[in-house]
């Protein structure tokens, strides 16, 4: 664990020093002053627009970071070749792998813990009060982050940083959309809907953290509903860290 | 310390997978408390071999063992250490910074790994620039910064790729220094390099590999002592015979006076004796060693050793930049 700590602080470190951490926690913040505007010039419920357009900033902003700076964690180390001193002490590949990890995680959870304050700031400045589905839904922009950016990690073993981001964003976009792909071809042809239930099962389904349309209208949401959807991203995310991990132990560093 | 045997490895690069092979049959061994130079030109194969030593690619035959371990277990890592050939650390935090973080990752408390950092930056030049962040270093404090972190955890085994890379003359005398007082306190070094007359001065015992095949392998004071030469030059005198410069095959120098190599010592001893007999002057009688750049050449199967040297054929050249 301790050596799992120092490569986490270290990561952690190495994140908050990234422009692109900055850039995309300003766009976060602007989308949050964008939903207050929107908010004030839209007739009734000011509160909804700002949850809707707010929840989906924060959780953008932090997918957008998971994904970007994850696709460059163990690539980048190669490249500049500070993997191979970092392995050549009793480290360990799985241990160097769930270090990265972590401290991509920590850097995900200060940037949620700045964006969050943001928006319940702008939330109370629109006359809406804070309640538990606005908690639960920032709360599991954390999780969703965590997907995404345990993809990114599988990808940055092996692959480069602008192949692994054109890779995740495709992949993005089908996890977040996989729920309503079923959906929508449930009367297509067989083959189609093949393809389909393929891709909802292969690919971490997003939508099981998505609790903005529950925010927004404020519907009930259950103790145990909360908990099984993190608990989804838990498991998951620790299955897409074995699996960099996997990756890493079979690659040769050339 | 180190023990290879008839190390094989292929890469398979590019698209079409095509077939590189970086070593065909390396092998060596490297005994406790000396400094083992690994010398070859550029694409021999010597940054595979230490690749593999640390367990960064795998071996596709022969066998591989550090400090009595099998490369691919985990027990070897905290009693060695191991310097790139171009460092390249975290260029956020400061060089004591990075040396203390791995320090830590050798397994040293926070106490000890600060204390040792300390040393180690001073030890390698570094005390002055050790609160500066690495963005700032020149190439040769890089280098310096990698032998410093390479000696956290007091390693007993030193594994340098190319240490001398990128120093300055005065950088690679205290490189070359540093190595020799660490074998002093009893430290094994291993280090690959090109750069011969930095082996001369550092190294017991050396090993050449051309084309990913050991050529040679043995103490440096054998390969230059066995081929010891005499160089002789005398002045001829009125009663110098013909029969003389004939039967000892001599060379007429533009200064009028005559000379000769003799690879025998006794047949050059021979030769004084009657020269001297016909009064001649001799001017120079002096042992000469082939130096280590001629042996290294005609290890690698080459004269001249300039084609093999400075110009590798270009396939291996590219496999080489890919390695």
């Amino acid at each position: 664990m301790r050596v799992i700590g120092l490569i986490a602080f270290n990561t952690f470190r190495q994140t908050l020093r990234q422009r692109l951490y900055y850039n995309v926690a300003i766009f976060g913040v602007g989308m949050l002053i964008l939903s207050m505007v929107m908010g004030n010039i839209t007739f009734g419920y000011p509160d909804r627009v700002v949850r809707s357009i707010g929840l989906s900033g924060v959780c953008i902003s932090l997918d957008l970071i998971a994904l970007l700076v994850g696709v460059g964690l163990i690539h980048e180390e190669i490249d500049k070749k500070t993997l191979f001193v970092v392995l050549a002490r009793p480290v360990g590949r799985v241990r160097y792998v769930a270090g990265r990890y972590l401290g991509l995680v920590s850097a995900l959870g200060l940037a949620l813990f700045g964006l969050t304050g943001v928006y319940f700031l702008t939330l109370t400045a629109a006359g809406g009060s804070i309640t538990w589905p606005d908690v639960v839904a920032v709360a599991a922009a954390l999780p969703e982050a965590m997907l995404l950016g345990g993809i990114g990690l599988v990808l940055s073993a092996f692959s480069t940083p602008t192949l692994s981001s054109g890779i995740g964003f495709g992949l993005w976009i089908a996890a977040a959309t996989s729920d309503d792909l079923v959906r929508l071809t449930a009367k297509a042809e067989p083959s189609v809907r093949a393809l389909t239930t393929a891709v909802y099962y292969a690919l971490p389904s997003l939508e099981r953290l998505n609790f903005r349309q529950a925010a927004i209208y404020g519907q009930h949401l259950g103790v145990w509903e909360v908990v099984g959807a993190l608990s989804y991203g838990a498991v998951y995310s620790v299955f897409l860290v074995a699996l960099a991990s996997l990756i890493l132990s079979r690659r040769e560093m050339i | 310390m180190i023990r290879v045997d008839h190390f094989r490895k292929t890469f398979r690069t590019g698209f079409r997978r095509k077939r590189s092979v970086a070593a065909r049959d390396i092998s060596f061994e490297v005994v406790r408390g000396e400094v083992f130079g690994f010398l070859g030109p550029n694409g021999a194969g010597k940054t595979t071999t230490i690749k593999a030593l640390l367990n960064l690619i795998r071996a596709d035959g022969g066998s591989l063992t550090l400090v009595g371990h099998d490369v691919r277990s985990m027990a070897w890592r905290s009693a060695v250490g191991y310097m790139p050939e171009h460092p390249n650390f975290y260029d956020y935090l400061t060089g004591f910074e990075v040396v203390v973080w791995f320090g830590r990752l050798a397994g040293l408390s926070r106490h000890e790994a600060e204390q040792q950092a300390r040393k180690n930056l001073e030890r390698v030049g570094l005390a002055h620039a050790c609160d500066r962040r690495l963005r700032g270093y020149s190439k040769g404090m890089l280098q310096r910064a990698g032998l410093a972190q390479a000696l956290m955890g007091s390693p007993q085994l030193l594994v340098l790729d190319e240490p001398m890379t990128g120093l300055d003359p005065i950088g690679r005398r205290d490189m070359r220094d540093l190595i020799l007082a660490l074998r002093d306190e009893g430290c094994t070094i291993f280090y690959s390099t090109h750069i011969l007359s930095d082996v001369e001065m550092t190294c017991d015992r050396v090993s050449i590999i051309h084309q990913g095949v050991t050529q040679r392998t043995g103490r440096l004071s054998e390969f230059l002592s066995e081929t010891e030469k005499v160089s002789v030059v005398v002045r001829p005198s009125p009663a110098s015979g013909a029969t003389l410069v004939e039967r000892y095959a001599l060379s007429e120098m533009p200064d009028g006076t005559w000379a000769r190599d003799f690879e025998d010592i006794d047949r050059a001893r021979a030769f004084v004796t009657e020269a001297s007999a016909l009064g001649m002057d001799l001017l120079r009688f002096e042992p000469r060693r082939e130096t280590l750049e001629a042996i290294f050449m005609r290890a690698l199967g080459t004269d001249s050793g300039e084609k093999a040297f400075f110009a590798p054929d270009r396939k291996e050249a590219r496999s080489a930049t890919k390695l």
